[in-house]
């Protein structure tokens, strides 16, 4: 069983990963696309795909690093396929 | 065999609606024979600190640990470290919430059949 862990809110990105586990996939949308993995120990982070809503990530990116290129920006097609690719789906925002 | 469901709750509710409509869903839940629980997390922990009468009770927070206690729905969990990180005493041993360590939490929420959220 994996998680689809969905982040809204860039502060809510370390409490979302301190209960992610390997096999889960983060979803970033809305404001949660501005969240700084930059910020946050990468060898904490369990073996899991991140991605990004591409509706809601702005023109302009000021952040870059590694983090910004694990980042797979997916369409609402995409959305849903995560949603059934995952049994559960934890909200954070 | 009887489903199991997980109500998580990350968040302090954002209006009385959003309690309601969460206790609502608890309550159905609980009348068709799913096995319901509940798990405090970061914030969500202060419904606990509502229900006690520690805190103003701006959107009727302390009905919902009320309101748990009176249709017998448990085990009601709560994260050990979101309680300690926001000063917290724990809770005694025979009483609500049972304890759950971070470190746990992650494979612990994959016995549930369904995890809900706020």
């Amino acid at each position: 069983m994996s998680v689809l862990h969905v982040v809204s809110r860039p502060n809510r990105l370390r409490d979302c990963l301190a209960r992610a586990m390997a096999g889960d996939s983060v979803l970033l949308i809305q404001e949660g696309v501005l969240a700084d993995f930059d910020s946050v120990n990468l060898e904490s982070i369990p073996a899991m795909t991140v991605h990004a809503l591409s509706e809601h990530i702005p023109p302009v990116e000021g952040k870059s690093g590694p983090w910004r290129k694990r980042i797979e920006r997916i369409d609402f097609s995409g959305f849903v396929r995560l949603t059934e690719r995952h049994q559960t789906t934890i909200f954070w925002g | 065999m009887t489903k199991t469901c997980l109500f998580l709750i990350n968040k302090m509710p954002e209006s009385e609606l959003i309690l309601t409509e969460t206790l609502d869903a608890l309550l159905t839940f609980s009348a068709f024979d799913l096995k319901v629980s509940v798990l405090l997390l970061d914030d969500g922990v202060y419904l606990l600190r509502a229900s006690a009468g520690h805190a103003t009770d701006e959107h009727g927070l302390s009905r919902f640990m009320a309101t748990l206690d009176f249709y017998g729905i448990e085990p009601v969990w709560a994260e050990r470290e979101s309680l300690e990180s926001r000063g917290f005493a724990p809770p005694d041993a025979t009483r609500r919430p049972r304890l759950l360590d971070r470190r746990e939490l992650p494979a612990w929420l994959r016995q549930y059949a369904m995890v809900l959220g706020l």
